[in-house]
């Protein structure tokens, strides 16, 4: 094993501590003057910085979340909290059920992706007044039978809201309608103007 | 050294104060969206302190329950996501702690020989993750205490100052450096015995 890590302090005063600190903390942070002349110093962080490769390496290497983690974290607290809806889209070909979870997360997923909408909270219209476990069943292929969607929206302060609207709107109804979700109505509900 | 976030509004803290706001009022929706937000950052800290996915996904799914069951607790004196690193620190170093009791009378119970081994299950930490990536990183990280290796992950891996650290894990700023301290002197042997076994 290198001195270099052992040692407490290095032939020329300097702690080995506060070169590890500044190789790992600050890697790019300059030299001060003693470090530049010293011919301890400046090979002990050259060997600190190489040590440390590796976990630069891993840092910036993301980490592949589980694709399936946030549902089933979703479906725990659902469990806690109610029980599990679906949408039922009628088709020519039969039935397709998707999660509610699934649709109002796609939803806000959309509404997020518009310049201005700091926070979307999607919930279906009528969502509660259906039986309870029964399907929300609309239909692919008929005109104003698909869902109708209320969004609460969180957006940035002065922006305007009429063209944030609309936009939203859209956006949301395209992204829908591309999954093979008819949508009849998105509701905009501005709750909060954020700065 | 940051890692890439996968959600760029993940540190909107006014944005996630109006979804705490909502979900005080019982609105589930707002608790899925705050879980949308930051799941990909309590996963990735529950791995890297505990070392294998099935924990940190249990760990994940605790984290979640215990916010919404403790939400109301949150005064929001400090951010959200500041509370929230405190919660997955402590369940998963919780969790590693249990892993590690586990293990420990499992050697007990081997060497007794009136105690029957039972069926082994190589469920160790070390062993799920070099076999995911065999990273002399991921060995150093596992042979800290889950303390030290706690505050490496938030200050190497989430980049967290060390204040914020420190309000995150409830403790002094002092502390917090003289833990760093430590874990990088024990990282730096490590990763030497890895560079020159």
């Amino acid at each position: 094993m290198s001195s270099s890590t052992t040692d407490p302090t290095l032939p020329c005063g300097a702690a080995t501590d506060d070169l590890l600190e500044q190789a790992v903390d600050t890697p790019d942070a300059p030299l001060t003057p003693h470090q530049r002349a010293c011919q301890w110093c400046r090979p002990t962080l050259t060997e600190f910085h190489e040590l440390f490769a590796p976990l630069r390496r891993a840092v910036a290497e993301p980490v592949a979340v589980p694709p399936t983690l946030i549902d089933q974290v979703v479906r725990r607290i659902r469990a806690l909290v109610d029980g599990r809806q679906w949408v039922a889209v009628e088709g020519p070909d039969g039935r397709i059920r998707v999660a509610v979870t699934i649709v109002l997360r796609t939803v806000n997923r959309s509404a997020e992706e518009v310049d201005g909408v700091r926070g979307s909270l999607a919930a279906l219209v009528g969502e509660t007044d259906r039986a309870a476990g029964a399907d929300i069943v609309v239909a692919s292929d008929t005109a104003g039978a698909g869902l109708s969607v209320r969004l609460d929206l969180a957006v940035d302060f002065g922006i305007d809201l009429h063209r944030l609207a609309d936009t939203v709107r859209e956006r949301v109804s395209d992204q829908l309608a591309a999954s093979g979700v008819p949508v009849s109505a998105v509701d905009v509900h501005v709750d909060d103007l954020l700065l | 050294m940051s890692t890439i976030d996968a959600d760029p509004g993940a540190h909107d803290s006014e944005r996630d104060g109006w979804l705490i706001r909502r979900a005080l009022t019982g609105d589930s929706r707002a608790l899925e969206a705050l879980i949308t937000h930051h799941q990909a950052r309590v996963y990735r800290i529950a791995l890297r302190i505990t070392g294998n996915t099935q924990d940190a996904e249990e760990v994940s799914q605790q984290v979640w329950v215990q916010v919404w069951l403790s939400l109301a607790g949150f005064t929001g004196s400090s951010a959200f996501t500041t509370w929230l690193y405190r919660i997955v620190v402590n369940r998963a170093t919780s969790t590693v702690r249990s892993s590690q009791r586990r293990r420990a009378q499992l050697v007990r119970a081997n060497a007794d020989p009136t105690v029957s081994p039972g069926p082994t299950t190589a469920g160790g930490e070390s062993r799920v993750l070099a076999g995911e990536r065999d990273d002399a990183v991921d060995r150093a990280l596992l042979s800290l205490s889950p303390e030290l290796r706690a505050v490496v992950v938030l200050r190497h891996f989430e980049d967290l100052s060390y204040d914020e650290i420190a309000q995150a894990l409830g403790i002094p700023e002092p502390t917090v450096r003289g833990r760093l301290a430590r874990a990088r002197r024990a990282l730096a042997t490590s990763l030497e015995q890895w560079r020159r076994p």
